[in-house]
């Protein structure tokens, strides 16, 4: 199975389908399709992933989804007072209940009893959460940056550079923090220097040096081009990109906090609706053509179909 | 053409400028050599020209800059990206894209370039710097002279006819070095560019060079035929040190056999045997990738588990540096080791003479930040030092000044143990060379 590479498809689609795969992790609540969707997503990257910096982060994104699970337990049980009702399941663990008087603020009160299915809600809530970094996970570990970089649109071509700068400099960071490290423990320290300080001071001037280099060359290769464009102009985008933003977290925050799926889809509709008008509206003024474009063939409308038929059956309620 | 009339440039009022009221005029098609010690404003000439300076590192530019005749000062970089291409010190680090042919059309996608003609300009550069195999070679995997071939073939991609190259063979073996600066006379015969290159390793350039630009670190340049280098000591065109070495034989101090290093079963160092032995220097040498840091930090390991003191300066000297001021390295230097104090001040005054403790190490020159990182391990009384690439970054008068450091320190009955490319340096300072084989 090594010849299929995640090269091979477009980074677009991988990122729809990550997409896709958090929309559903998000619209569920039944464990078994939850833990088998991330089971799914771990198997699809170590099935695709190539040798590349990016790539290297399944480890990261399996321990934030245990830390979610657990933190979410945990809370549950210090918290526990009130928020589920007690009468329903049994009792499985018995804590002593801890009431703290805060004055004119009420009281708070912790722990006391834990019931099965206070415990298997916050699970559930916990593998959802943790559905959706990992399909984020899949978006970020198959998708290669700079490839996406290139499709994007004009208008949203800035911060996709500065984004995939970012992740390229994670790895450097990475390699840099280790030679000091080693550098470090060469001369020693007394006890008055603080650890941080005599890491930190070489390391952020390491990256900082070296993505300023960067931005240099990029800069004088041609980076940032543009013709003029007029001041009102640039306004009437800003204000595009802020509807687009505003409405598609707070209707992407609805489905899942709330169970009003047509408001939610709507809200999110508008965002991705002024989106499009501002990258429209952006390609004006930018002179940028490419070399070779990221065409879309087959292989990748069979994912977008996937996605697409995952986004499907969610909102039929099939995956409940 | 390019034209710098009544030019000054400083960082502040307190600073010293960097520019003092320059006059300079490059010709066309000419190959032009900037040389000058470390520090003395070799970058800052050749980013004043493209706009880097100051647009990226700020301070106070008066004056005027003209290309073909047409004034430019104040122009954003990107805006004289189709007249000038620009490569970096460290061409890896200024990659933007993840394979040759990429980055070649990265330029001219910038600058708005047909598709079609892209494709053809890609297809000339690809024969002209011999690509061909590289095509769809992933960046990172190529070597040096490769980099550099890729590097110069992008910064001239649309056509450029002006190219800035801040010491391009600074991280390359000899060879590479000379294949470097023979693309460069051959892109300025046949092509008719004017190439401009900062260059610390004037050997190899400065037989070739039309002019030559020494920029003495006062603010003031001197330009003219390769005889202008006389008017800077500090390059040592005069300079033949001979450096007197007692040589005493002091005994052995550590036996290593069958040295070896491989992470993640990759080899990274190949079984090595030597003797170290106090008052002796011995130089490993190789091409890049051979396993010399492996070597040097395996050696290190080793020393120390037979409770053999050692001192090892890395290829980044700064990394042991994280203070505000040589004042504060000394203090927390001589509490660590508990010694008197201003005895790490000693130290380093006799290695490199009197530094002004209020500096702050980032403002030290390369050969004085090598001597403090040297000095604040020293001080804890050493057997072994190991120094990784110590000529890197140092002008002809500092390297003078290192190979005097390391030969008293062989005096004073110390072994060495020290990585280099410049064989030159070696010769001066090692008895002993150690030759890495790579392993790919």
């Amino acid at each position: 199975m090594k010849h299929f590479k995640s090269s091979q498809i477009h980074p677009g689609a991988w990122w729809l389908l990550g997409f896709a795969c958090a929309f559903a992790a998000g619209a569920s609540r039944n464990p078994i399709f939850l833990i088998a969707l991330s089971v799914s997503i771990v198997v699809l990257i170590l099935l695709f992933r190539e040798q590349n910096p990016w790539s290297q982060s399944l480890r990261f994104y399996l321990g934030l989804s245990f830390s979610i699970i657990a933190i979410r337990i945990v809370f549950r049980i210090i918290f526990n007072y009130g928020v589920f009702d007690l009468a329903a399941g049994s009792t499985l663990i018995d804590l002593p209940q801890l009431t703290l008087n805060l004055g004119i603020l009420g009281s708070v009160n912790f722990f006391g009893q834990v019931s099965t299915a206070s415990l298997a809600n916050a699970s559930i809530d916990g593998l959802r959460m943790s559905g959706i970094v990992m399909s984020l996970g899949l978006a970020n570990s198959l998708a290669n940056p700079r490839r996406l970089l290139k499709a994007t649109p004009g208008a949203l071509y800035e911060v996709a550079s500065a984004m995939a700068i970012a992740i390229n400099l994670a790895p450097q960071l990475i390699s840099s923090a280790k030679r000091v490290n080693r550098a470090r423990q060469l001369r020693g320290r007394s006890k008055g220097v603080r650890t941080m300080r005599s890491l930190v001071v070489p390391i952020l001037e390491d990256t900082i040096e070296k993505s300023l280099s960067l931005a240099a060359s990029m800069d004088t290769r041609g980076f940032g081009r543009r013709s003029a464009t007029s001041a009102k102009f640039t306004i009437l985008t800003r204000f595009l990109s802020f509807v687009a933003i505003a409405s598609t977290a707070s209707g992407s925050y609805l489905l899942l906090s709330s169970n009003n799926l047509a408001l939610s889809l709507s809200l999110i509709a508008a965002g991705v609706l002024s989106a499009l008008a501002v990258i429209r509206a952006s390609n004006f003024g930018l002179i940028r053509t490419q070399y070779a474009k990221t065409r879309w063939r087959w292989n990748d409308f069979c994912v977008l179909v996937f996605a697409a038929s995952i986004v499907g059956l969610s909102s039929l309620g099939i995956f409940k | 053409m390019i034209e710098l009339r009544n030019l000054s440039f400083g960082y502040g009022p307190d600073d010293s400028p960097v520019f003092r009221r320059v006059q300079l005029t490059i010709p066309k098609g000419k190959f032009v050599l900037v040389c000058g010690p470390t520090g003395s404003g070799k970058s800052s000439l050749l980013k004043v020209i493209n706009g880097l300076v100051p647009q990226f590192t700020g301070g106070q530019l008066t004056g005027s800059i003209l290309i073909d005749g047409q004034d430019v000062t104040g122009t954003q970089p990107h805006d004289l990206a189709h007249l000038i291409g620009y490569v970096n010190q460290q061409p890896e680090g200024a990659f933007v894209t993840d394979t040759v042919e990429e980055e070649l059309a990265y330029g001219m996608e910038q600058l708005g370039f047909a598709p079609e003609i892209m494709r053809q300009r890609v297809a000339w550069l690809t024969e002209r710097f011999d690509l061909a195999d590289l095509l769809s070679a992933p960046l990172g995997f190529l070597s040096g002279g490769q980099q550099q071939r890729v590097a110069i073939g992008s910064a001239i991609a649309a056509g450029q006819k002006i190219l800035l190259l801040d010491e391009p063979t600074s991280a390359l073996d000899p060879a590479a070095a000379e294949a470097t600066i023979n693309l460069l006379a051959e892109l300025i015969e046949k092509d008719g560019l004017t190439v401009v290159l900062a260059e610390h390793r004037l050997d190899q350039v400065i037989d070739k060079a039309d002019l030559v630009i020494v920029t003495h670190g006062d603010g003031t340049i001197s330009s003219g035929t390769s005889s202008v280098i006389e008017t800077e000591p500090r390059l040592g065109a005069k300079v033949n040190l001979h450096i007197p070495r007692t040589n005493l034989e002091y005994g052995s101090l550590l036996s290593l056999k069958d040295l070896s290093v491989s992470y993640s079963g990759k080899v990274a160092l190949s079984p090595t045997s030597f003797d170290l032995k106090r008052g002796q220097v011995i130089a490993a040498v190789g091409k890049n990738g051979s396993g010399k840091t492996s070597l040097l930090w395996a050696t290190f390991e080793a020393a120390e588990q037979e409770g053999i003191k050692c001192a090892m300066v890395p290829q980044v000297a700064a990394d042991l540096l994280f203070l505000n001021s040589v004042a504060e390295e000394f203090l927390e230097s001589d509490s660590y080791a508990g010694v008197p104090a201003s005895s790490t001040g000693k130290l380093l005054e006799k290695l490199v003479g009197k530094v002004d403790p209020a500096t702050h190490p980032r403002d030290l020159s390369a050969g004085q930040q090598l001597a403090l990182a040297l000095a604040v391990q020293l001080v804890k009384g050493v057997d072994l030092i190991l120094m990784d690439e110590p000529t890197r970054g140092l002008d002809e008068l500092a390297k003078q000044a290192l190979a005097k450091i390391i030969n008293s320190l062989a005096d004073e009955g110390k072994a060495i143990l020290i990585t280099s490319h410049d064989s030159k340096f070696l010769a001066q300072v090692a008895d002993h060379t150690i030759s890495l084989e790579g392993t790919e």
